[in-house]
């Protein structure tokens, strides 16, 4: 045995601190049908925290059939029971609920997600994933009452170097190198040096600094091969570092974008919500009076010696890095913790907020797409247009001459809803095809989906979908649309 | 699934619309399908097959269960450590799935014949590793047999489904031989390996990572010469931890962690349910597309980027292209009649002269004149002798290389 925690392949992912932000969530699932079990089975396994299932209906044939945690010795037992049993069987740590009744009271509960299927659910307090499988169809629906990301986890992420702006101990350490010496000396000059060392020679030469993208990638560029002189190409990797990370060197400013977008919600009381305003209040006097916000301690690796790497990350930068914080720390007046201020700073560059359209809006009004590159938006025009046969005839349409006439009059009106012409017949007359089934491996792909993006919410990391996802299963296609 | 396969489909290949009804319930109910790895996404890839209708599944992994399985491979319990995967999958699912038939096997997946094989035809892969897909991936090209004018046989394709996943990131792609991208001829766009440089781990190390490499590349090599590292042995990875943590505090490094020395030194894949299951079953969808003629098939590679800042999600859809200098899928292929009571020798006069002969890597034949005498002795083997000695198989495709030039030969025994 390798390790003692069966987690740690998703602690890897998400942190101690996600883990325990899942280990002590409640999450709440109306229905059972395949996709939404598929989804709580992919929250159960990771230790979600606890879960209570709201269903009212028995267990029949076709739930065996098509549900993987409904055993065909439970026909006639209460599917939320059987469900939540098989479900929980699998982990110890998971606790959880069931109740077998139609309608579930949430008035004075707290849960940190609700998951939807069978039925809608217009809820607007609580985080939620609304899901739907249809033939070989899904889709997967987000609302979120507040979403406020610190921990958007780019898969590149960026550094804040000060190469451009250095503060003046950076600075007199850069001043006080010279691109000029033994080999091995040179070679291991740290390329954030030699990004600045270029930046210097080009304006003396130019009398400004690149700006143009021609400026910034080949002018700059010969600039920073210029430095290295006569060096010998297998001791230029430093200089190749450079021209790779050239980015670098200009200045940094994506945090203006991500301040400028945030609004803050002025309100009171505790909780990550509460946080996240104050932490970006206190951003913006930061920047009001050092001109950059507070410096992250993200530090890229570069090739260079063992002490110049340790006194370049702990002293010139942490030093800074710490004196930052602390002035930050105060701007936040003990509102927050020191260990959310941290990643908050480690963070800055890349911040995000997303207002949800709610689910009643798109109800209403979807918001219309103009292009769009596959069947996906095709099918949740018919979707829709399904949803409101069944609303209608509380069956759902087969391929019968009627059924297909009457869906036609409600694609017409769904198309001019969302402004498009129509719909090809074909795809009118595939869809009457499934007639509301639900195969368990499109669940299951649903599952999978509705599960990262359930995780997301949950443990604010990564930044989820705004706000729906489309799956094709006929042709192997997605989409993500804001509707 | 049975009563949408009843139903007219415009969107679905004509196969489907012919036949679609009883005789295509029966097609899925008879149809034998292999899953290679009862892993991550095997797990997910059984549970799917079967509640779509499939009745016969085999499924093959030489491993055991561990510990840090359990939070995505959902087959198994905590009482089930260090039994074999593929059999504890299988009675989940036998148990869950009466009707459905799982056979496991737990051996390497080399140590089956191209006979093996052909009895599937779909095979669904769920590795962790690229020997095994490419090995998997030139067993499904060699399946495939040409009649006199070069065209391939009806039922001699066999498709290949291949998913892979890392963190909330993960692919699939649907290889069918001779007719979309093989493995092998994406193999050059695989991303590279993380590799820390050797003079920067033995000289100027500046990251934590960097010390743990030291111990383990060299450290480990230099002081404990006769003992082979264990990466499951919990003293030999304690031991590189101490070691990377002396390391790290004589050149002021911080950082080093016994769970950051795991991850370094056994590579370890971030894996959670989520991915898995979504990648697995998209491979699933696939898999009965294909056995029924419904929709489309997926052309041919899609990428699911679940950690993308700024959409949420990322997904492509590529198709990839053959490649025509590929090493597997556009090589010749040559069928040779023997009797059984042939030698191997009787090869020499029928293929050209100064040919290498292989078989699942092992030389049968080579042209190199110092090694010659090395393989003398099989040339006098007839086949019947070369079988039973599982020098090669039944139905083996041997590999010719033929002045740089690959073939596949087929032997048939008449």
């Amino acid at each position: 045995m390798s390790s003692n925690d069966k987690y740690d392949r998703q602690v890897r992912i998400w942190g101690r601190h996600g883990q325990e932000k899942l280990q002590n969530s409640r999450v709440l699932l109306l229905g059972c049908d395949p996709v939404g079990v598929e989804t709580l089975k992919n929250l159960v396994l990771p230790g979600i925290g606890y879960v209570v299932i709201i269903d009212n209906k028995l267990v029949t044939d076709q739930d065996v059939e098509n549900n993987f945690f409904i055993p065909y010795d439970t026909i006639g037992q209460s599917r939320a029971k059987v469900v939540l049993e098989n479900l929980l069987e699998m982990n110890i740590d998971v606790k959880g609920e069931w109740h077998q009744i139609d309608n579930f009271n949430i008035d004075g509960q707290q849960f940190d997600l609700i998951i939807a299927n069978e039925k809608q659910c217009l809820e607007t307090k609580f985080n939620l994933i609304e899901l739907q499988t249809y033939g070989f169809l899904g889709r997967v629906r987000l609302y979120s009452p507040s979403c406020q990301i610190i921990e958007t986890k780019p898969m590149n992420p960026k550094y804040d170097l000060r190469i451009f702006n250095p503060f003046q101990e950076l600075k007199e350490y850069f001043d006080s190198i010279e691109i000029e010496g033994d080999v091995d000396y040179v070679a291991h000059i740290p390329y954030i040096v030699i990004l600045y060392k270029a930046l210097q020679k080009y304006h003396k030469e130019k009398g400004k600094y690149p700006s143009t993208f021609q400026e910034k990638h080949k002018d700059f560029m010969q600039v920073i091969k210029s430095l290295c002189g006569q060096l010998e190409f297998q001791y230029q990797g430093n200089f190749y570092e450079a021209i790779e990370n050239i980015d670098q060197a200009f200045d940094n400013d994506n945090w203006k974008n991500c301040l400028e977008q945030i609004e803050i919600e002025q309100n009171d009381g505790e909780g990550y919500k509460y946080k996240f305003s104050t932490l970006i209040s206190a951003l913006r006097q930061f920047v009001l009076i050092h001109g950059a916000p507070p410096l992250g301690k993200a530090f890229p690796d570069m090739k260079c010696f063992t002490q110049t790497y340790v006194h370049l990350k702990n002293n010139i930068y942490g030093i800074k890095v710490e004196k930052d914080f602390q002035i930050f720390k105060d701007l936040c007046q003990n509102k927050v913790d020191d260990e959310t201020i941290r990643l908050f700073i480690e963070n800055i560059q890349e911040l995000k907020t997303i207002n949800f359209r709610s689910i009643q809006q798109e109800l209403d009004q979807p918001n219309q797409v103009d292009d769009y590159e596959n069947d996906c938006y095709i099918w949740y025009i018919l979707l829709r247009s399904v949803n409101e046969y069944y609303r209608i005839n509380t069956k759902w349409p087969s391929q019968n001459q009627d059924d297909i006439q009457q869906l036609k009059e409600i694609v017409e009106i769904q198309c001019k809803l969302v402004g498009v012409d129509n719909v090809p017949q074909s795809y009118i007359q595939e869809i009457c095809r499934y007639e509301g089934s639900k195969l368990h491996m499109i669940a299951s792909v649903l599952g999978g989906m509705a599960s990262q993006e359930a995780v997301k919410l949950i443990t604010n990391q990564f930044v989820p979908i705004n706000n729906t996802l489309i799956y094709d299963g006929l042709k192997s296609e997605a989409s993500i649309f804001e509707f | 699934m049975n009563s949408i396969l009843n139903t007219y489909s415009p969107l679905s290949k004509e196969l489907y619309n012919e036949y679609r009804g009883e005789v295509m319930r029966d097609a899925l109910s008879t149809q034998k399908v292999l899953v290679i790895g009862a892993g991550g996404l095997g797990c997910e890839i059984l549970k799917c097959l079967a509640l779509s209708g499939i009745k016969e599944i085999h499924v093959i992994d030489l491993d055991t269960i561990d510990l840090t399985n359990l939070n995505r491979q959902f087959l198994f319990r905590m009482k089930d450590v260090g039994k074999y995967k593929a059999e504890v999958a299988a009675e989940f699912i036998m148990k869950r799935i009466p009707s459905c038939k799982v056979i496991p096997y737990t051996k390497k997946i080399q140590e089956f014949g191209i006979g093996f094989y052909q009895e599937f035809s779909v095979i669904i892969a769920g590795l962790d590793n690229i020997e095994a897909r490419r090995w998997i991936n030139r067993v499904v090209i060699q399946m495939v047999e040409r009649d006199e004018n070069e065209k391939v046989i009806d039922g001699s394709r066999h498709y290949l489904i291949d998913g892979g996943t890392e963190g909330l990131n993960g692919q699939a792609r649907v290889i069918s031989p001779f007719e979309s991208a093989c493995y092998e001829c994406t193999l050059s766009q695989l991303p590279k390996q993380l590799q820390y440089q050797m003079c920067t781990i033995a000289s100027t190390p500046r990251l934590p990572e960097h010390c743990i490499a030291y111990v383990y590349e060299v450290l480990w090599q230099k002081e404990q010469p006769d003992v082979k590292l264990d990466k499951d042995n919990f003293d030999h990875m304690n031991w590189i931890y101490q070691k990377a943590l002396e390391r790290a505090k004589q050149f002021n490094i911080e950082g080093v962690t016994y769970k950051l020395t795991l991850g370094v030194v056994k590579n370890i894949i971030p894996a959670v349910a989520s991915t898995n299951a979504l990648i697995a079953s998209i491979c699933t969808v696939e898999c009965i597309k294909i056995l029924t003629g419904n929709g489309s098939q997926l052309n041919n590679y899609i990428q699911w980027y679940g950690q993308n800042h700024q959409t949420g999600v990322g997904i492509n859809v590529i198709q990839q292209e053959r490649l025509d200098e590929c090493t597997e899928c556009s090589i010749q292929q040559l069928q040779i009649k023997v009797k059984r009571t042939d030698q191997l020798s009787i090869l020499l006069t029928l293929l050209p002269p100064e040919i290498e002969l292989y078989c699942n890597g092992q030389t049968l034949i080579t042209n190199n004149n110092l090694r010659k005498q090395g393989f003398a002795h099989l040339l006098v083997k007839t086949f019947q002798e070369l079988i039973e000695s599982k020098i090669i198989y039944e139905n083996s495709v041997l590999k010719a290389i033929d002045k740089n030039k690959t073939i596949n030969v087929r032997i048939q025994y008449e």
